[in-house]
C-alpha cells in the first residue's frame, strides 16, 4: 500500500507543481506585456 | 487551451476513482498493482509528447515558422515530465513486484535512454544562442530522438524482458474491469498532457514576444 501512495503522490505532486508554475509564468508574462512603458514601447529608461 | 483544461481537470478525479476504487484488486500483487493505472498512462502521454516534438520539428524544417519550434520545445519539456513520472512509478512498481528498485532490463534501459535524449535536447536548446540555428538543430534532434520511442515500445518483444507485455496487440491477460479503468486513466492523462503542452506553448510564445519587444526597444533606444 505504501508503494501505491508513493506512486500517486510522486505523480500528482510533480504534475501539480508543473501546472502551477506554468500558470504563474503565463500570468506574470501577460501582466508584463500589458504594462505601459514596458518592453521598449517608448517609455523604458535604460 | 481552456477547453482542454476544462475537460482534463474533471477527468483526473474520475481517473483516480476508477484506479483506486472501481478497479478490482489484483490477486497476487494486491493494491501495489494499482500503480499501473498511472504508470502506463504516463508512458503513453510521453510517447504522444515526443511524437509532437518530432512532428513540430519536421514542420519547422519545412515551413520555418517560429511557433512550430516553440511547440516542439513545449512538448519536449512536458514529455520529460511524463517520462520522469513513468520511471519513478515504474521503479516503485518494480520494488513491489520484483523486490528491487531498478534493473537493466531492455524496457527500463531504453526508457531511461529516452529520458536522457530529451533532457539532452532541453540542455542543447539552452546552449545555442542563435534562435534560427537552435530551432534547426532542435528539430533534427527531436526527429532523431523520436526513433527511440518504437524501440522502447517493442523492447519487450525484441529482447528477453521481465517487464509485463504491451497492452496493444493482445499481449495482455488483464481483467476487463482493469482494462476499463486503465482506458479511463489513459484518456485523462492524454487530455492533461495536451493541456500542459498547450499551456507551456503559451508560455514559450509569450516569452518570445517579450524578448522581441525587448530587442526592438533596445534597437529604438540605440537610434
Amino acid at each position: 500500500m505504501v508503494y501505491v501512495f508513493a506512486g500517486y503522490a510522486v505523480a500528482f505532486v510533480l504534475m501539480l507543481a508543473y501546472v502551477l508554475r506554468l500558470a504563474a509564468r503565463v500570468a506574470r508574462l501577460e501582466a508584463d506585456l500589458r504594462r505601459p512603458g514596458n518592453f521598449g514601447d517608448g517609455g523604458t529608461v535604460e | 487551451m481552456r477547453l482542454l483544461g476544462y475537460a482534463s481537470l474533471p477527468a483526473i478525479p474520475v481517473a483516480l476513482y476508477m484506479a483506486l476504487v472501481a478497479a478490482p484488486t489484483e490477486a497476487f500483487m494486491g493494491h501495489s498493482q494499482r500503480i499501473m493505472y498511472i504508470h502506463v498512462p504516463a508512458a503513453i502521454a510521453s510517447y504522444l509528447s515526443f511524437a509532437i516534438v518530432a512532428a513540430a520539428g519536421a514542420l519547422y524544417l519545412w515551413r520555418r515558422r517560429d511557433h512550430l519550434d516553440a511547440l516542439a520545445h513545449a512538448a519536449a519539456e512536458v514529455g520529460v515530465l511524463f517520462t520522469t513520472i513513468t520511471l519513478l512509478t515504474g521503479s516503485l512498481w518494480g520494488r513491489a513486484a520484483w523486490g528491487w528498485w531498478w534493473t537493466w532490463d531492455p524496457r527500463l534501459t531504453t526508457t531511461l535512454v529516452l529520458w536522457l535524449i530529451y533532457v539532452a535536447y532541453l540542455i542543447m536548446r539552452q546552449a545555442i544562442d542563435d534562435p534560427e540555428r537552435r530551432a534547426r538543430f532542435s528539430a533534427i534532434f527531436g526527429i532523431v530522438g523520436f526513433l527511440d520511442v518504437p524501440v522502447v515500445h517493442l523492447s519487450v518483444v525484441w529482447w528477453r524482458s521481465i517487464h509485463p507485455p504491451n497492452f496493444a496487440g493482445g499481449g495482455t491477460t488483464l481483467d476487463p474491469a482493469m482494462q476499463q479503468a486503465l482506458a479511463v486513466c489513459a484518456a485523462a492523462f492524454l487530455l492533461f498532457n495536451l493541456f500542459l503542452i498547450a499551456l507551456r506553448w503559451r508560455v514559450e510564445r509569450l516569452e518570445r514576444s517579450a524578448a522581441r519587444a525587448r530587442a526592438s526597444g533596445r534597437g529604438a533606444a540605440g537610434d
